[in-house]
């Protein structure tokens, strides 16, 4: 036996393995994969208790921002559709979750949930017709969706449930806590639902349909139905960290609520800098984004939009794979779905 | 009887609004067709055609139509170094590549111009005496504007139909592998097309701050007006977008007329969702992407 795992050992050295992380000593491997999620988690449990509010509220925004980032991912970054108009499933979970409490009254918590549940079925609703439309065709449909829902909800038959273009405010309940751990829950459970999907026979059969829609049809994938499931759990993803998000606005105004330039862009931005059809690229890229738009928004209030959108440009022209794909390519990270 | 002719007053009215949406989906169709890349940053070469003809204006007191020749050069060439610096790198790659880099470009030259030219919405007036056409009474800027527009969208078909650079232009969007073993250069027709797109859009844009309000962000209603024409249209196809412009500006103002303009609005967006809905392709779609 220990022979065996001795041998094993030599074989490794002597091969020399390409990939840098692989040359690390695999006990050392194992314990760092199992200690460093765990550090982790333990470190984002207790941060309420040690940090200032203000921190609490930046790591708060990085749970909205890779819920977000992470769902946008799911759906295009696996199937290749580009979702232009992913601002207004975002709207739509903060809106179902700011009527449900500044209209009826209703607990932080149903209201959460019921956030996402509408926003996946809007999501599966218009996803029926839209998804028929191929590439570019998907992302125009999608850019009309996002700029009619603005104008949906500030359109005045809407006023006695949104406040019309007025905007409707209302007080959540939650404490920082609650929204901090709630929302830490929400991008957890998005990464978790993503790196399950990525490793199963659904996100295989979604990739296919990344690469070559035809050939996935002649296989006998059901695209349109693999489609839709994808962007329906998208939706629902998205619900729950809109609606989250509500809670810390606290204040919904179509003007400020469905600005394409903000919530569509900056997700987008995140998850191809960390790597589209990755697991942890969108995490990667909404943690990094975050803390540099944090830096870089008290100096350059006007010119914040600016950067992120010459960093989508620099993205696409010089690393169009995303950093972790990147770093794949370059054998410092091993090549699995795991990733 | 006197519903009939406001009826058809709003029409007509509608029908020179919908000139300009017809000259910006005419530019998105032909960038389109060349090179099949969805520029959504269409919206902002309009949004650069305003200001250039609002401080022409200003600063020279030149009439809209005058700063054309001031407007449409200058996207012209903007377009041109927009395509050879970046667009003529993601073309041939997959269609996500293209609609991001744009969509990085819309968001720099909208911050941009916020920073640039202030948020505060910009206009002038001009032409704003009546005239009496057929019995109506049409403001004069609307005529002049809608009789330019006219004259531009002629002279591109003419430009393609006739001139060899045209020809080129028309070859490369209906067959890239045959034109380019007839020895078209196929990059430099994609520069011609991406500037010409650019100019056009620009042309659209010198009359946005006579007949709306400039401000930075006003491509992005564009943007989508002109994803509306181009569906009901078909990508590519510039008759199409040249009809389906002149159409779509009387069902607005229509619309408007009739309810309200939310509503007329929220009709764009619609169009674009149920013509996709009905086909997948555009309605007179004749490029399966």
């Amino acid at each position: 036996m220990r022979e065996d795992s001795q041998s094993a050992t030599d074989r490794a050295s002597a091969a020399k393995p390409e990939i840098l992380w692989e040359r690390v000593d695999w006990r050392v491997r194992k314990a760092l994969l199992w200690s460093l999620p765990l550090i982790l988690l333990f470190a984002l449990a207790i941060l309420p208790y040690v940090a200032s509010a203000y921190t609490v509220t930046l790591t708060f925004l990085i749970f909205f921002w890779v819920a977000t980032a992470q769902s946008w991912n799911l759906f295009s970054g696996y199937t290749g559709y580009v979702n232009f108009g992913y601002v207004g499933l975002v709207g739509v979970g903060a809106y179902t979750t700011a009527i449900l409490i500044g209209k009826f009254g209703a607990h932080w918590l149903p209201a959460v949930g019921a956030a996402g549940v509408v926003t996946a079925a809007f999501g599966f609703l218009i996803g029926i017709p839209l998804l028929r439309a191929r590439g570019i065709y998907f992302a125009i449909a999608m850019l009309g969706l996002a700029e009619g829902l603005r104008v949906f909800f500030s359109m005045g038959f809407m006023a006695p449930l949104t406040g019309g273009g007025v905007g409707i405010g209302f007080i959540s309940g939650m404490s920082l806590e609650a929204k901090y751990y709630a929302m830490g829950l929400v991008a957890l459970l998005t990464t978790v639902v993503v790196f399950v999907v990525a490793n199963s026979r659904f996100g295989l059969q979604l990739l296919t349909i990344r690469e070559d829609e035809l050939a996935a049809q002649v296989m006998g994938i059901n695209t349109t139905s693999k489609k839709l499931m994808a962007f329906t759990l998208c939706a629902f993803l998205t619900g729950l960290a809109g609606g989250l998000y509500a809670a810390y606005v606290n204040y919904l105004v179509p003007a400020t609520m469905f600005v394409t330039a903000y919530y569509t862009l900056i997700p987008i931005v995140m998850a191809t800098f960390g790597g589209l059809g990755t697991i942890l690229g969108p995490v990667v890229g909404a943690v990094l984004f975050t803390i540099i738009s944090e830096a870089i928004w008290a100096r350059f209030i006007f010119l914040h939009m600016v950067i992120f959108g010459a960093v989508l440009i620099i993205i696409i022209l010089f690393m169009p794979q995303g950093i972790i794909p990147w770093l794949q390519d370059r054998r410092i990270l091993p090549r699995t779905r795991w990733l | 009887m006197g519903e009939l002719l406001n009826l058809i007053e709003f029409a007509l009215r509608g029908l020179m609004v919908g000139a300009v949406y017809a000259l910006m989906a005419m530019g998105l169709s032909l960038i389109f067709g060349v090179m099949r890349v969805v520029n959504v940053a269409h919206g902002e070469f309009l949004m650069l055609g305003g200001y250039v003809s609002f401080f022409t204006w200003s600063y020279t007191q030149l009439n809209p139509i005058a700063s054309l020749l001031i407007a449409m050069p200058v996207l012209f060439f903007f377009g041109v170094a927009i395509q050879r610096l970046f667009i003529e790198r993601v073309v041939g790659r997959p269609e996500l590549s293209s609609l991001m880099l744009c969509f990085g470009l819309s968001i720099i030259l909208v911050q941009g111009a916020q920073v640039l030219f202030t948020p505060d919405p910009r206009g002038f007036t001009w032409l704003l005496y009546p005239v009496r056409l057929l019995g109506w009474n049409f403001p004069m800027y609307m005529l002049m504007i809608f009789a330019t527009s006219m004259v531009i969208a002629f002279a591109l078909f003419l430009f393609l139909k006739a001139t060899r650079w045209g020809k080129a232009i028309r070859a490369v969007s209906q067959n890239y592998e045959v034109a380019q073993a007839c020895g078209i250069d196929a990059r430099k027709v994609r520069m011609l097309s991406f500037g010409c797109g650019a100019a056009l859009a620009g042309a659209a844009g010198a009359f946005v701050p006579v007949q709306f309000s400039l401000s930075p962000g006003v491509g992005h209603e564009f943007i989508l007006k002109s994803f509306a024409v181009v569906v009901v249209g078909g990508l590519g196809s510039l008759s199409g977008a040249f009809l389906a412009g002149l159409l779509l500006g009387m069902v607005e103002s229509l619309i408007t007329f009739y309810f309200s303009s939310h509503l007329a609005q929220l009709t764009f967006y619609a169009t674009i969702i149920v013509v996709l809905l009905l086909r997948p392709g555009g309605l007179f779609g004749t490029t399966e992407t």
